[in-house]
């Protein structure tokens, strides 16, 4: 019964729209699809898009990644309800730290994530895309699939695993100014513009976060 | 040799590519797991760093010092060291305010975490649900340290709990320029924070004072009592009084806001509309301009607007206004009679006067027949039947034709008589509203509840108001008293037929007086 009326549904009121991706693919998206991204619900409601025709342009995300989206949504647009919402933690008689639960990854969805990888940073594409989208349970499971994968490593195979290079104290990016300053000290003409730019910035991987 | 700058860059871009993430993510992704993984993802990077030592995680681990025996809590005992480098605290947990807030502790704790940037003490047995945060914040309390202030902690947000104790030199301790979030709670104290601290809290920039008020310390004693009419009871008097000033000026607030354009903007000169509220939390109502009230439990208002000058006066201090169209609030005070007296006489030109729940005392033995000059530009009015009778003897005979609304809260039917006197003296009446204070009688048969005199009361005001007039009556009723609201309306209506016909119009209404749509109808 619940079908026959979705179906009818679908058919009666096209809520069909067109989104177009990074490289210019196009796809059609559906009521599942939209409920469950805010981004989306935000942009029809904003934009008030009459004819179905224009595509949407979403510059952030890949056309593999939006079609791993949209699959996605369509296999979870019944459980919308079902998600719980993280926000309400505010209890005041908690004393011990909880982490949230990481365990619970249906198996749908583990086979669904299994497709993307740390090496080819397709799992990072697809928890910005989730993020970007702000589909909450796709992004839920991204985070738990990588938190899974990080639990009870150390901190040399995490680096490992994310390919982060590592410098002791006094090598690499850390050896002590005064050895570079010097090998450099006669070639300053020789620099571009850009280059002196690239000097300017202090090479830092803090920059990324205060 | 250019090449060093060069690779170094291309080097730095190639790290920044594998984790693309930002941050937030990284630390939602992060908030999956444990603190033992926490510790072991905190050395991979400094991006994994920053982004595990945010507040979110460490704020639910709670440093209980109650359970460390005070000996171990010293900087040489190596457990001790060991247990601090593992954690990032914030919130530490304690009953000896003394010992955490001596100088080699803050030190031996500050040396281990060095990001340590604000810290919130808990006391042991702290009863801190009833206010509700939206952040993972917890109300604190923060003691003085016996030392001079400590320079190596900088605090950002600083919480005091019970500034019924507090001290002077401990409030100016904790106000050092750092002090970004000042919380500010209270359990009724009797007088103001020292002037010293006030002119401090001044001084500071983007700081948010909020003043919560601790209900829960009021209810001492309430185990004995079940219901909530002796739960009331329970209060003590003073602490009522305040509980009631507080939630009148919520309301007073609520009206402004909600039509200020009406009621502000309708007097003459409504730049300098006065509200006098005679309350005890004076400064804060001083800042309302800048910050808004906060009343924590209940709600945060908007900053009121400039033009409305708030002026705290004591009644004493009314004595000395004169001649301004002022809207004077005076409400769950007490005063002597004299210097409202005197109060009233200077009042030439009030447009606003509520005095209903105004209680007078110290009235002179001699004088057998006190009275009250009516002011003469009053428009709107809202009184209690005390005072009405106050006013009924004033000598003055010739009649009030400014009165436009008359608000009568706590009605006794008793009181009709008084009631009555009252109203021939004015001419101009559109609006009567009156809240009665007892409760009717229950008739089981017809399943309503029944007012004895009710007829009798509205009888009385279409007997000494003008017929001519256009007339609205709003007759409140005891909320949950009634059950079958409507019969009774139909009831009423149908005994006063000609309400429908002429230009009176009659309400009984069951809903809060205070919430009466009158204000929005006055002028």
């Amino acid at each position: 019964m619940a079908t026959n009326v979705e179906e009818t549904y679908l058919y009666s009121s096209p809520t069909t729209f067109k989104v177009s991706s990074k490289d210019g693919e196009i796809f059609d998206i559906d009521d599942s699809f939209i409920n469950q991204s805010k981004t989306i619900k935000n942009m029809l409601n904003v934009l008030d898009i009459a004819d179905n025709h224009m595509p949407i342009p979403l510059q952030n995300i890949k056309g593999t990644m939006l079609n791993a989206a949209i699959v996605f949504c369509k296999y979870h647009k019944n459980d919308l309800l079902s998600i719980p919402d993280d926000e309400d933690e505010d209890d005041f008689e908690r004393d011990a730290y909880e982490p949230r639960r990481s365990d619970d990854i249906s198996e749908w969805d583990k086979e669904f994530i299994k497709q993307f990888t740390v090496e080819e940073g397709t799992l990072f594409d697809i928890i910005m895309a989730a993020n970007y989208l702000d589909i909450k349970a796709l992004l839920a499971v991204g985070c738990k699939t990588i938190a899974n994968m990080v639990r009870g490593k150390n901190s040399d195979q995490v680096r490992q695993m994310f390919n982060i290079s590592y410098d002791p104290p006094g090598e690499g990016l850390n050896t002590p100014r005064n050895s570079v300053t010097s090998k450099e000290s006669g070639d300053n003409q020789l620099l571009t513009t850009q280059e002196k730019e690239s000097r300017c910035k202090t090479p830092s991987p803090e920059l990324m976060y205060d | 040799m250019m090449v060093p700058t060069r690779i170094r860059y291309l080097d730095w871009l190639d790290r920044c590519q594998l984790p693309s993430l930002p941050p937030e993510i990284w630390s939602l992704i992060f908030s999956y797991l444990s603190i033992k993984d926490l510790k072991t993802i905190r050395l991979v990077s400094k991006l994994f760093y920053s982004c595990c030592t945010c507040d979110n995680f460490w704020f639910n681990i709670i440093f209980n010092v109650d359970k460390w025996e005070q000996s171990s809590l010293s900087s040489t005992n190596k457990n001790y060291k060991l247990w601090l480098k593992q954690y990032t605290l914030k919130v530490i947990r304690t009953s000896n305010i003394k010992l955490v807030t001596s100088h080699s502790f803050m030190k031996t704790l500050k040396h281990y975490n060095k990001q340590l940037k604000s810290i919130y003490i808990l006391p042991a047995n702290s009863t801190i649900t009833l206010v509700k945060s939206t952040k993972k914040r917890r109300l604190t309390i923060m003691m003085k340290p016996e030392s001079p202030p400590i320079n190596a902690l900088k605090f950002k947000n600083v919480s005091i709990e019970n500034i019924h104790h507090y001290e002077k030199e401990q409030l100016e301790w904790m106000l050092s320029k750092t002090v970004k979030h000042l919380k500010l709670t209270y359990t009724f104290s009797p007088s103001e924070p020292p002037m010293t601290f006030l002119y401090k809290l001044e001084k500071l920039k983007n700081l948010t004072v909020i003043f919560v008020h601790n209900f829960s310390t009021l209810v001492i004693g309430q185990q004995h009592h079940h219901n909530f009419y002796n739960f009331h009871q329970s209060f003590d008097a003073y602490a009522l009084m305040n509980l009631n000033t507080m939630f009148d000026i919520l309301q007073i607030i609520f009206k402004i806001t909600r039509c200020d354009n009406t009621l502000i903007f309708s007097f003459k000169h409504g730049y300098y509309s006065l509200l006098i509220f005679c309350g005890w939390f004076t400064h804060h109502l001083r800042d309302s301009n800048r910050r808004g009230l906060t009343f924590e439990p209940l709600i945060q208002t908007q900053p009121i607007k400039d033009y409305i000058l708030i002026m705290i006066v004591s009644l004493e201090a009314g004595e000395t206004i004169v001649d301004h169209n002022i809207c004077v609030v005076l409400r769950h005070c007490y005063g002597k009679f004299d210097v409202f007296k005197q109060f009233v006489k200077n009042l030439k030109s009030i447009t606003y006067f509520d005095c209903s729940t105004l209680q007078l005392t110290h009235f002179d033995p001699i004088d057998t027949n006190p009275a009250l000059s009516i002011p003469s530009t009053i428009a709107v009015w809202d009184i209690s039947s005390r005072l009405m009778d106050l006013f009924n003897n004033s000598s003055l005979e010739q009649s009030n034709v400014s009165l436009k609304s008359l608000a009568i809260t706590n009605f006794n039917l008793n009181d009709i008589d008084i009631l009555e006197t009252f109203l021939t003296k004015f001419y101009s009446l559109t609006i009567v509203c009156i809240a009665l204070s007892s409760i009717g009688w229950y008739d089981p048969i017809s399943d309503n509840i029944f007012y004895d005199r009710l007829d009798k009361l509205i009888e009385a005001i279409l007997k000494s108001t003008q017929q001519n007039n256009r007339l609205i009556i709003h007759i409140h009723v005891e909320n949950n008293s009634i059950l079958n609201t409507r019969n009774i309306i139909d009831d009423y209506l149908r005994q006063f037929e000609y309400d429908q016909q002429s230009k009176i119009k009659l309400f009984i209404l069951a809903n809060n007086y205070k919430s009466c749509f009158r204000y929005e109808t006055i002028i």
